[in-house]
């Protein structure tokens, strides 16, 4: 145990200096100090004006219910979040082929990943769910004790999840590799994505929920939901057995390290010649958009990250029954721009030398937001043509289109704000972590002022909206790619 | 001509780089050599428009270092291996080529044919080993019509062939009219392939000339011995003989 803590220990080392690295000056601490500030005030009031009169409604009537709709909310973000930072990241970074010939078992090597990786999750998971209903727990009065207890109960929760999950990738991961199984971590993702829909969706009802007011299921999605009850004294209603609560949740930690004693297997990564076709056109601004395309189409992880949004969409049709194809086309084009989010990062060690080129900084920062759109609509034209989904109007492909270069723009933001690289997990939580607190007060501000404007006010507001990404695009690759 | 002149770089209070002067004419190899952290790459980031200096200017003729006429007249072999992994070898230098605004021609594909990468420049880049990634980057650099190539560490990685290749590439570029920059730690390659050498140690020139005026000026029969007496790293070398005896 004492290598694996030393190699968690290396691991939050190398992440600080790789976060320092993206915040090297103090102008760019002082904007990331003021942006973090500004966003988790927002927030917390976006938080408190969507939670206020349901938290006063729920408290006053149904404390138990409250806390499982937390906590089955606290469940199924965990589970994105996990599946979204193992898409993004490789499982053989450079510390993990160093390790390789060092004298450290598998388990002491997983444990020392484990560790950092639940910490990263957990942390995610408090901070978001302390934006959201921490102003209500405080401005409300929900009382120490239980507001302590809730958020307590609430990580352990997540704890769980994070441990159930790591407990069916590890043993997919090695079953598939022991079975000489190609695309193992695609195949693992899916099983694991797999696994959580059909549990989730044929275990939780909310006829389940109510009634567990006062007989309790122990659902693994809020098995833990009791505990804030207990330690507050407020269970003396329900049927539950505590100690069976306890005795569920160490059993699915037990699994959990229990799986971290196999060994993962290390696979060779596959490289891809995909677009090789498509010249290089003798413009700067089109080759830059054709690198771009090529580079980001022949990306693993992106690859991976493409495939499973097509089952992902594909499943949730068939279970849904959409009438139409719009909804599923538009999820789809939300998701498809994820592969602008790790654009930057990919093309990190290079950046440098655009300066040398005859070409200036915002062109290649556009024509990069060019190719990276481009490529989004390629996904979803492929999509189309795999499940003959086709938009229903021609309104609807033009909402589909706008939602695509909205998605685009907005990650590739976010990852010129903090580089994404597979090599680099640290920077994948924050990123994500970055998304979310930007996506609160962006959603609490649409909300509460485009529901009640009339159609030309609204259309001056999006094309306002519009130009500002195009701004913030311009602004941010200029400093990355001119002077950073 | 490349002119550089009283260059600084300060990085958190320190310079780095202090007042450095140096002059390139058309014909002539001039290498930059120091310890590691002595600033040779600092200079080399500052002259390439990649970090902007604290003081200084850097002209190549009248052309100032920010300027397109100045990008457009030269060209660069990094030592770290800066190239973007999913491209193909060919990609990559059509993608270079379009960057100059040029077309490839004769000479690109007789470099490809003289560095054997004939085959290697159809599978993606990140599959190539650290010498093809230098001949990449050798051949992106000289395929171009400029006026002065840097080349940092260029040897390094490559395969004796690719050496002999390269430096004969060095000699008819310069014999042609072109410039070349060198950094290097090779001394050995330094003392026979450059017309003058500079030495720099802690961010400072202390000694530039011609192999053979460094070495008389300075009394040593090679210039490693140079490099080692005006680098002040002469004074720390009867320390080093004394742990390695014990060693």
């Amino acid at each position: 145990m004492k290598k694996s803590l030393t190699i968690s220990k290396l691991i939050l080392t190398l992440w600080r200096k790789e976060l320092l690295k993206t915040l090297d000056t103090r102008t760019k601490q002082l904007s990331a100090l003021l942006i973090s500030l500004s966003l988790l005030i927002l927030g917390s009031i976006a938080g408190y004006t969507f939670t206020r009169m349901y938290f006063h409604t729920m408290m006053k009537d149904s404390t138990l219910v409250f806390t499982i709709g937390n906590f089955l909310n606290a469940s199924i973000f965990t589970c994105l979040l996990f599946i979204i930072f193992k898409v993004l990241t490789s499982d053989r970074d450079q510390l993990s082929v160093k390790l390789s010939w060092f004298p450290v078992t598998p388990f002491e090597k997983n444990v020392g990943y484990f560790l950092p990786f639940t910490l990263q999750i957990l942390g995610i998971n408090l901070l978001i769910f302390s934006i959201i209903l921490l102003p209500a727990f405080l401005l409300e009065e929900a009382g120490f004790t239980f507001t302590l207890s809730f958020f307590l109960g609430l990580i352990l929760q997540s704890l769980f999840i994070v441990s159930l999950l790591e407990f069916i990738y590890n043993l997919s991961n090695a079953i598939l590799a022991f079975s000489n199984l190609p695309y193992g971590k695609l195949l693992t993702l899916i099983l694991l994505f797999v696994s959580i829909l059909f549990y989730g969706l044929e275990t939780i009802s909310i006829e389940d929920v109510l009634a567990n007011a006062s007989d309790f299921d122990y659902n693994l999605f809020y098995l833990l939901s009791p505990l804030p009850l207990w330690l507050s004294g407020k269970l003396s209603s329900m049927n539950v057995n505590v100690f069976l609560l306890f005795g569920i949740g160490l059993g699915g930690l037990f699994l959990s390290f229990a799986a971290l004693f196999l060994t993962q297997p290390s696979r060779t990564k596959k490289s891809s010649t995909l677009f090789r076709n498509i010249p290089m056109p003798t413009s700067q601004w089109g080759a830059v958009l054709v690198k771009e395309i090529k580079t980001q189409a022949r990306d693993e992880e992106n690859l991976l990250s493409l495939l499973l949004i097509i089952i992902l969409t594909f499943l949730a049709k068939l279970h849904f029954h959409f009438s139409g194809n719009n909804m599923i086309l538009m999820g789809f084009a939300g998701l498809s721009g994820f592969v602008a989010l790790n654009s930057f990062g990919n093309d990190l060690k290079f950046a440098p030398l655009y300066r040398t080129y005859l070409i200036g900084a915002k062109s290649i920062s556009l024509a990069k937001f060019g190719g990276l759109s481009l490529l989004a609509f390629i996904q979803v034209i492929l999509y189309s043509g795999i499940t003959l989904f086709l938009p229903d109007t021609l309104s609807s492909l033009v909402y589909i289109l706008l939602i695509l270069l909205n998605s685009t723009a907005i990650l590739y933001v976010t990852g010129l704000t903090i580089p994404v690289h597979k090599k680099n997990t640290q920077a994948a939580f924050l990123a994500i972590f970055f998304l979310i607190i930007l996506l609160i007060p962006i959603t609490y501000i649409l909300q509460s002022t485009v529901t009640d404007l009339t159609l030309l006010p609204k259309i001056m507001l999006t094309l306002g909206g519009e130009l500002l990404i195009c701004l913030i695009i311009l602004t941010l690759g200029e400093w990355r790619f001119g002077h950073d | 001509m490349l002119t550089i002149q009283e260059l600084s770089k300060k990085f958190d209070q320190n310079f780095v780089v202090n007042q450095f002067d140096l002059t390139i004419q058309p014909h002539e190899i001039v290498a930059i050599a120091g310890p590691n952290g002595a600033g040779k790459t600092t200079i080399i980031n500052c002259l390439l428009g990649i970090t902007s200096p604290t003081n200084g200017e850097i002209h190549l003729d009248d052309f100032p270092q920010h300027t397109k006429e100045f990008k457009k007249r030269m060209a660069y072999v990094p030592d770290e291996l800066l190239l973007p992994d999913a491209l193909t070898g060919i990609e990559y230098i059509q993608f270079v080529n379009r960057m100059y605004e040029r077309e490839s021609g004769k000479k690109t594909e007789d470099l490809i044919e003289l560095f054997d990468m004939q085959d290697a420049f159809k599978k993606p880049i990140e599959t190539y080993s650290h010498g093809m990634k230098k001949k990449t980057q050798l051949i992106a650099a000289f395929m171009l019509n400029s006026q002065i190539i840097v080349l940092d560490e260029p040897f390094r990685g490559l395969d004796v062939e690719a050496i002999i290749m390269t430096k004969r590439l060095m000699e008819k570029y310069t014999e042609k009219g072109g410039s070349i920059l060198l950094a290097t730690h090779d001394l050995l390659s330094a003392e026979a392939m450059c017309n003058r050498v500079a030495i720099l140690s802690r961010g400072m020139k202390v000694a530039e000339g011609h192999a053979n005026e460094l070495k008389n000026q300075y009394d040593c029969k090679n210039l490693e011995e140079v490099f080692m007496k005006v680098s002040m790293l002469g004074e720390r070398r009867e320390r080093f003989e004394k742990i390695i005896d014990h060693f």
